[in-house]
């Protein structure tokens, strides 16, 4: 009678599990019992939804969870097993313990057991995990170990302590490290303990061990126990990553206390570890720290030299400047070099003449770093010293200086800069230039348009071109009276075609008149440099005018190159319906002879998909010369126009 | 470190100045062959071989090693370091821990599948090796949070191979939003690839067969629970499965988050919220990463980032948003309103980031000046949190709460849990 009864009461409960369970578990789970590698996954991605679904109610979870340890004590395949495993390190709990603790004893199955019991964690599972250790072997025993080790469990110390001095060195090594996540008391003693009476095969993990024990200390605010731990790792005798470990400890937990050892780090260690002591120096903040860096630099190798001053520009104190400067003179180049990169961060307007010395004295790295050096200075009177040097250096440091002025956008630098743009130097007048694009704003635009009519030489013009064009990019205005009196005042061939290609690029459409007349001129290198500046406008604004001359009698050339320029600018993204372009287009396919040119607007007709564009893309099926182009655009088009 | 390193130690106390010939120090153009730092490449498949091209092209390093569990891999990594150098020194390990232990080893370039880094890394810095190693940090966060406590135990030069930072236009975009040229940022979005890619086609190739001889399967699972091999599993499409890497999200994530980040100034910091949807392969195939996903991360300040990747609205590169314009990156280029920011200046007084002059090159001249790089190890793991708690938000199938500066999970037991994955006896960290 009484057996029925808890019969029954069982079935009422089973029955009140499954009743909360997801839908659809126990099918999922009769597949999940048959999985073995390289079937469908289905089974296993249906159990992960169902898990992931049950997380948001704790009755769903504990009913999912209970199937799942049912099936780990089934006979299901062992890779259905590893699927449940993995979906109870996620979802399990103390309940799922005990079906896992078996598992450990099996080994084909042990390591996903410890999988999830590692990520279940808790007092169950490593009592659980301490059970097992006595009777696992091999990688196993080393599993539980690492996992004992991650949970951190203090209960586990007695039994990881024995196995320090064990034969077999991978256990002990994770014995080792397993008591170093611990890190409490007995464990930070067994380590010690351990050190003690260590062969040389052991020192290194038991050294690493107790290093993360010092952190862990360190972490809890502890710092004598942490000390007494890198004190005694950094005895000599000890390998030397271990007493960087160490010296890099006691730095950081010892602040100006360190500077002692850290000193003589720098003095006596290996390079190793006077690199090490370097960078803990850096971190120690206070003037003391920043004295025993500066102070050290002359008794210094070259490479620690080169690490000290790395750091010293890091540190960012002004207090380190004079080491910089002086190192500035060095003859070690790498030495110059981070000197340099620190003056960025610490120089001012003093630096600024040495530096373009530098830069201009120089060539490859080193040039590169003076010249970002001097880009970068900070400080309002920067700006004023690189414009005040200017007119009084030596040429070449001149061009640096220049250069220095545009890369800082130093727009009070224009009326020095215009100065410099007609100097002899030829180096320097072409910086001058280059520079002004930069640095001169619109209201320069007077200034700059007497600049290119009085320029020497092609390279200077090229420069004032882009220098004029800048500034008229930047004003509101369209300076168009001040253009054309330039361009009709000019005698220079050359001067006025660059004023017109200036004019072209800056689309001023109230020079256009100016075009116009140009056009009508019986010189055909005047008309040949208003088709191409025409050719460069940003809109499609005189695209008409390039028509007419591409449709006229006459030199060829200038036809050729004006209906080039008009279909240029119809192919320019803008506002207008693909049907229109089309239809433009057109116009210059019914004048153009050239097969080059057909191919230049079955090209655009691409980017205006229309039935116009295909319309004429087929006409030229038919012309041998463009056939493959137009095969090409009928195919683009068609395919374009169908997308839509 | 060297005996070359002890030798020029040994030069002795020079003050100012100091004949020293540049080439000794390695700057300035040629280095000697003697001062050159010493380079071991582990892993030198795919991606492993590109870098090890990258670090033979270095005037200031020579690479002495190569090491991989695949002999086929090893052989002709090993080859072509020799025909580099027209030497045949260059010496090849099948197990990395022999490579570490060469004293003559000055540093070491790790191209390893993630669920290697976290191991190789740690190692590699017990044994004093500075590292490039590659992204994201780790498989999981534990692992990365490892790697950043080595490093910093060891005083390890380390450089993440997000190398965009080392790319111009990358870096002027970072300078252009943090020097406000786009106004205060409430957005960035950060498109990266989706889907699969079926390198070498075998993604059919997913029944257990033996492994070729020529590879070591059971180390190149390492710390990975046991599986059987299949060609699907391993060598380059080994990023499609969730137990080796985390997909495109994880893949690319030291890209162009590593760029969101880096333009905001959130090297040291993180979101406070991440939720994440993804979309997955059927599951008959053996690739288990999600091949469309939308991951949210939310920052202090009202700042979002969306993450998102497989979908046809989602343009590749980081795009910052911000209440005076908006700026695009990407590998092709740069894109912005108002479009004059994209030729303006940066001058003395805004934001200017560290140059480079090539992402193994800056990691040379770190070793050499101790100097952190432009990727450390703990800006690397920032880079990748995003990531790993949209994974986690994916698997558990809710928002996940981030404290970022205790670097945790709040309130979120299963969630908390999947930041780390145990490792396969006998492994350990």
């Amino acid at each position: 009678m009484k057996n029925r009864f808890f019969l029954v009461l069982a079935g009422v409960v089973a029955g009140t599990v499954l009743a909360q369970s997801p839908a659809g578990l126990s099918e999922v789970l009769t597949q999940v019992a048959r999985y073995e590698y390289g079937h469908s996954r289905e089974p296993l991605s249906k159990l992960s939804d169902l898990v992931r679904a049950s997380l948001a109610s704790p009755s769903q979870v504990q009913a999912v969870e209970a199937a799942l340890d049912r099936l780990l004590d089934s006979d299901a395949t062992r890779d259905g097993k590893e699927a449940v495993c993995r979906e109870l390190s996620v979802m399990g709990s103390e309940r799922s313990v005990p079906v896992l603790a078996r598992l450990l004893g099996q080994p084909p199955i042990a390591e996903m057991a410890r999988y999830a019991l590692e990520r279940i964690g808790g007092p169950a599972a490593d009592a659980a995990l301490l059970d097992a250790l006595a009777s696992a072997a091999g990688n196993t025993r080393i599993g539980i170990v690492n996992t004992l080790g991650r949970h951190r469990a203090r209960t586990a110390v007695e039994k990881l302590k024995g196995m320090l001095g064990s034969p077999d060195a991978a256990l002990a090594a994770a014995a080792a490290d397993a008591l170093a996540s611990i890190a409490d008391a007995p464990a930070q003693t067994a380590l010690s303990a351990a050190l003690d009476k260590a062969l040389p095969q052991q020192r290194v993990f038991l050294t690493e061990a107790l290093l993360r024990c010092a952190e862990r200390l360190a972490e809890t605010n502890d710092r004598p126990g942490a000390l007494a731990i890198y004190r005694r790792l950094y005895q000599p005798g000890e390998s030397e990553m271990v007493r960087v470990a160490a010296l890099r400890g006691l730095g950081a937990i010892s602040g100006e206390s360190a500077l002692p050892v850290l000193t003589a780090a720098l003095k006596d260690g290996s390079p190793t570890l006077r690199a090490a002591a370097v960078r803990s120096l850096l971190a120690i903040p206070g003037a003391a720290a920043m004295k025993v860096m500066v102070d050290s630099m002359a008794e210094l190798p070259a490479d620690g030299q080169v690490q000290m001053i790395a750091a010293l520009g890091d540190r960012g104190d002004p207090a380190a400047r004079p080491v910089l400067d002086e190192a500035l003179k060095s003859q070690n180049v790498a030495l110059r070099i981070e000197a340099l990169t620190g003056l960025q961060r610490l120089g001012d307007a003093s630096s600024v003449l040495p530096v373009a010395q530098r830069a201009a004295d120089t060539t490859g790295e080193e040039q590169s770093a003076a010249r970002q050096c001097l880009y970068g200075l900070r400080g309002a009177d920067v700006d004023r010293a690189v414009v005040e040097s200017i007119p009084r250096a030596e040429p070449k440091v001149r061009v640096e200086l220049i250069r220095a002025a545009a890369e800082r956008n130093i727009t009070q630098a224009a009326d020095t800069l215009l100065a410099a743009a007609k100097e002899d130097d030829a180096a320097v007048r072409r910086e001058a230039i280059r520079a002004l694009r930069d640095v001169a704003g619109p209201e320069r635009v007077p200034a700059l348009i007497g600049l290119l009519l009085n320029v020497r030489g092609n390279a200077d013009l090229t420069e004032a071109q882009r220098a004029l064009f800048s500034a008229l990019k930047r004003s509101s205005q369209s300076h168009g009276p001040e253009l054309v009196t330039a361009y009709r005042s000019a005698n220079d061939p050359e001067k006025k075609s660059a004023l017109l290609s200036v004019m072209g690029q800056a689309g001023i459409n109230d020079t256009l008149p100016l075009f116009r007349d140009v056009l009508k001129q019986a010189d055909d290198e005047a008309r040949r440099a208003a088709i191409l500046a025409l050719s460069q406008w940003p809109t499609a604004e005189p695209a008409g005018d390039l028509l007419t001359v591409a449709g006229q009698p006459g030199s060829s050339a200038l036809q050729i190159l004006a209906l080039r320029g008009y279909i240029k600018l119809v192919s320019q993204p803008g506002d207008r319906a693909p049907s229109e372009t089309a239809k433009m287009l057109e116009r210059a396919l019914r004048i153009a002879r050239q097969p080059e040119e057909k191919r230049a607007i079955l090209a655009a007709l691409q980017k205006a998909p229309s039935e116009e564009s295909l319309r004429l893309a087929r006409e030229e099926l038919s012309d041998a010369s463009v056939a493959q182009e137009a095969k090409i655009a009928v195919a683009a088009l068609e395919q374009a126009l169908n997308r839509k | 470190m060297t005996t070359r390193r002890r030798f020029l130690g040994g030069l002795g106390a020079a003050a100012f100045p100091a004949v020293v010939p540049a080439s000794a120090v390695g700057r300035g153009g040629g280095t000697a062959p003697g001062d050159r730092i010493h380079v071991g490449c582990a892993g030198v498949g795919w991606q492993g071989t590109n870098n090890l091209k990258s670090f033979l092209e270095l005037p200031d390093a020579r690479v002495v090693a190569v090491c991989d569990v695949d002999s086929e891999h090893l052989d002709a990594a090993q080859q072509t370091v020799n025909d580099k150098y027209g030497s045949k020194d260059c010496a090849a390990y099948r197990r990395i821990e022999e490579m570490l232990a060469r004293p003559d080893i000055d540093a070491v370039c790790l191209s390893l599948p993630d669920h290697w880094h976290g191991l190789a890394s740690v190692l590699a810095a017990r044994w004093g090796k500075d590292i490039y190693g590659e992204k994201p940090l780790a498989h999981n966060f534990a692992e990365g949070m490892a790697i950043c406590d080595a490093v910093r135990r060891y005083g390890r030069v380390w450089q993440t191979g997000s190398w965009q930072r080392s790319v111009t236009q990358f870096r002027y975009a970072c300078e252009l939003v943090r020097s406000g040229r786009i106004g205060k940022v409430q957005r960035v979005e950060v498109g990266l690839p989706g889907g699969h890619t079926d390198f070498d086609g075998k993604a059919h190739l997913v029944a257990p067969v033996p492994p070729p001889r020529s590879l070591d399967y059971d180390r190149w699972l390492g710390p990975a629970p046991l599986a059987p091999y299949c060609p699907a599993r391993v060598h380059k499409t080994w990023r499609w499965h969730s137990d080796y890497g985390g997909g495109m999200l994880m893949d690319w994530i030291g890209h162009h988050v590593d760029i969101a980040h880096w333009g905001l100034g959130l090297d040291h910091s993180g979101p406070f919220e991440v939720e994440a949807h993804g979309e997955f392969p059927p599951a008959d195939v053996l690739w288990d990463t999600a091949t469309s996903y939308r991951v949210i991360a939310k920052y202090a300040g009202g700042l979002e980032m969306h993450i998102s990747g497989g979908y046809d609205d989602t343009r590749l590169g980081t795009k910052w948003i911000g209440d005076g314009g908006w700026l695009w990156v990407d590998r092709k280029g740069m894109e912005g309103e108002p479009k004059s920011i994209l030729t303006s200046k940066i001058g003395p007084n805004d934001v200017q980031l560290p140059r480079s002059k090539g992402h193994p090159a800056q990691f040379i001249e770190c070793v050499r000046t101790r100097r952190e790089t432009l990727t450390p190890a703990d800006v690397a793991l920032r880079s990748a949190t995003p990531g790993y708690l949209g994974l986690i938000s994916m698997r558990v199938g809710r928002r996940i709460r981030w404290d970022p500066v205790k670097q945790e999970i709040v309130g979120d037991l299963e969630a908390a849990r999947l930041m780390e994955r145990p490792m396969r006896d006998p492994w350990h960290i």
